[in-house]
């Protein structure tokens, strides 16, 4: 390390060593030609040589000093660029507004970039709100509709719901919202609420459920971003079970609620990626409303709850999602 | 005695399906989205319920819900469509007793109104009771009365009569009905939802009401 900063060294002094070598020379060859004593040449060399040394070791400890020294100054940016060591020369200095300059500019960008997105979270927030009251009239106009006809506009409208919740709550999740609230919270009517959800699907497909969670059962959670996360999975096992049903079950030992379904499963190669941003499968799922979101908002939305979230699959044979919640809490910010 | 309910919501449509479908169910229900005068308006109300929307124009929900508070301990439902914590903390915090996130279901409105009337005037108070084609429906005790005679309804079979109820005079899907009683954390199948129907109409059969549930084949029943 400090080897390499040696030859950079030598090779940013090389023009001044090749021009001293030279003066050198020529003193050598005029003393030469004047026959002037050897000894007295040498002489006289030998104390240039001894004050190069000195010189130039004062220098090199100087350049390893200020190396270090921006090398420090690098992993403390951007603010580590106000206290920058006094400009040696014309050139630095000019280096160093470049630098500043650049480093306000920056500022100012991500500034702008913050303002920007905070405006977008909080248009995207009153927008969700907003539209909820054309889909409650919506909601409440279909109650006149006979059912048979009812039903079928019933499930989009609640797939619009669903899909301005999810929209509401990727944003809530992304800027890093803190208005979740952390209570004991009973377990069992968070799942009931998220089940009712999906009464609907489970009728419409003909699928089993049984929950076997106790009543007594407390976390220290925030419900609603919980019952958002259910949601998720309880929505994945329906969409992906053709026949059978969904076990929604509550171990106390290990603290964990477990969601299982018998429906196709999860390829081994796409286990560890279903929980990313967007992925959508590489096999199996041929369902093109896949949008990729659902089990990453949940996945955010457990590590928000400093739930852990655990997945495992056999294809053909069915999912099993398991939130495992902590002993003591310990809510991020 | 009929329960008078204000309904302070600005949007006409969902204030008309709602004070529809209460009116439906007996109660009194009157429309407004704010109060010029609130004292008087107030006194000449005399309500039992408030609902109130928490997004209005000129005043908020919060803002009658202090002055209601200041003058009255009825019980106050919110209705709101950012249903979220801090709402919901707020929302407690200037006296509301409960909070329904848009967009509802109108049976679920129904159940929570009935539930906060009861808590607050007890069993005693006269409950909301539906009459249809012979029938008297009590939702608050669950049993159908015909003339003198009167049956209990299981929990089950009153979800069932409830329902059907609520779309009398139209056909009702069997995945409705099963989609209702899901809705009510019962997870019944096909089999069973046929039990329920079958056993609430021989208690129906019992005090007098014979065929009054009307099966359309394939398509389902219709009261």
């Amino acid at each position: 390390m400090t080897g390499r900063v040696f030859l950079r060294w030598l090779r940013a002094r090389l023009a001044a060593l090749v021009w001293l070598a030279l003066a050198a020379c020529i003193f050598a060859l005029v003393l030469h030609l004047y026959r002037a004593p050897v000894q007295a040449a040498l002489y006289a060399g030998l104390i240039c040589l001894v004050l190069l040394c000195l010189a130039g070791g004062a220098d090199y400890a100087r350049y390893l000093a200020r190396h270090r020294a921006l090398q420090r100054l690098m992993q403390a940016l951007p603010e580590s660029l106000t206290h920058l060591p006094a400009a040696n020369g014309l050139l630095e200095q000019d280096y160093q507004q470049l630098l500043t300059q650049l480093a306000q500019l920056h500022a100012q960008a991500v500034t702008g970039q913050d303002a920007r997105y905070q405006r977008l979270v909080s248009t995207i927030t009153r927008w969700s709100h907003q539209i909820k009251t054309p889909i409650s009239a919506q909601q409440l106009l279909l109650q006149r509709v006979d059912s048979a006809q009812r039903m079928p506009l019933q499930d989009e409208l609640n797939k619009i719901s669903r899909q301005v919740d999810m929209l509401l709550n990727y944003f809530k999740l992304d800027a890093g919202a803190d208005d979740f609230l952390f209570a004991p919270t009973a377990l069992k009517p968070v799942v009931a609420e998220a089940v009712r959800r999906h009464a609907r699907l489970f009728v419409l497909k003909h699928l089993r459920l049984t929950v076997t969670v106790p009543e007594d059962v407390q976390v220290v959670t925030d419900g609603k971003l919980l019952g958002f996360a259910l949601d998720q999975l309880i929505s994945n096992a329906i969409k992906y079970t053709q026949e059978g049903g969904i076990t929604i079950a509550w171990t106390a030992h290990s603290r964990t609620l477990t969601v299982q379904d018998t429906g196709i499963g999860i390829a081994a190669q796409d286990l560890p990626r279903v929980t990313e941003h967007g992925f959508t499968g590489t096999t199996g799922h041929q369902d093109t409303n896949a949008t990729g979101i659902g089990l990453y908002l949940c996945r955010r939305a457990c590590e928000r709850l400093d739930i852990t979230l655990m997945l495992a699959s056999q294809p053909g044979q069915g999912t099993r999602a398991q939130l495992i919640f902590p002993l003591t809490p310990q809510p991020k910010d | 005695m009929t329960y008078r309910i204000p309904l302070v919501e600005d949007d006409p449509v969902i204030a008309g399906e709602v004070q529809h479908h209460l009116t439906g169910w007996g109660y009194e229900v009157m429309v407004r989205d704010g109060f010029d005068d609130f004292d008087a308006e107030w006194a000449q109300l005399s309500p039992h319920l408030v609902l109130l929307d928490l997004m209005l124009p000129g005043r908020n929900g919060y803002h009658w819900c202090r002055l209601i508070r200041r003058v009255s301990q009825v019980p106050i439902l919110f209705l709101t469509s950012a249903a979220d914590n801090l709402n919901a903390i707020t929302a407690m915090a200037q006296g509301a007793d409960d909070l329904i996130a848009k967009p509802f279901d109108l049976g679920v409105l129904t159940a929570r109104i009935e539930a906060l009337l009861r808590r607050t005037y007890g069993y005693a108070a006269p409950a909301p009771v539906i009459a249809h084609r012979g029938l008297v429906y009590d939702a608050a005790r669950a049993t159908a009365a015909h003339g003198t005679q009167e049956v209990e309804l299981t929990r089950n079979e009153n979800r069932i009569l409830q329902t059907l109820l609520d779309n009398r005079g139209s056909i009702v899907s069997r995945e409705a009905l099963m989609t209702a009683l899901w809705e009510d954390d019962t997870y019944v199948d096909e089999n069973t939802l046929t039990v329920n129907v079958a056993r609430l109409r021989r208690k129906l059969a019992d005090i007098g009401l014979v065929d009054l549930i009307e099966t359309r084949k394939g398509q389902g029943y219709l009261l």
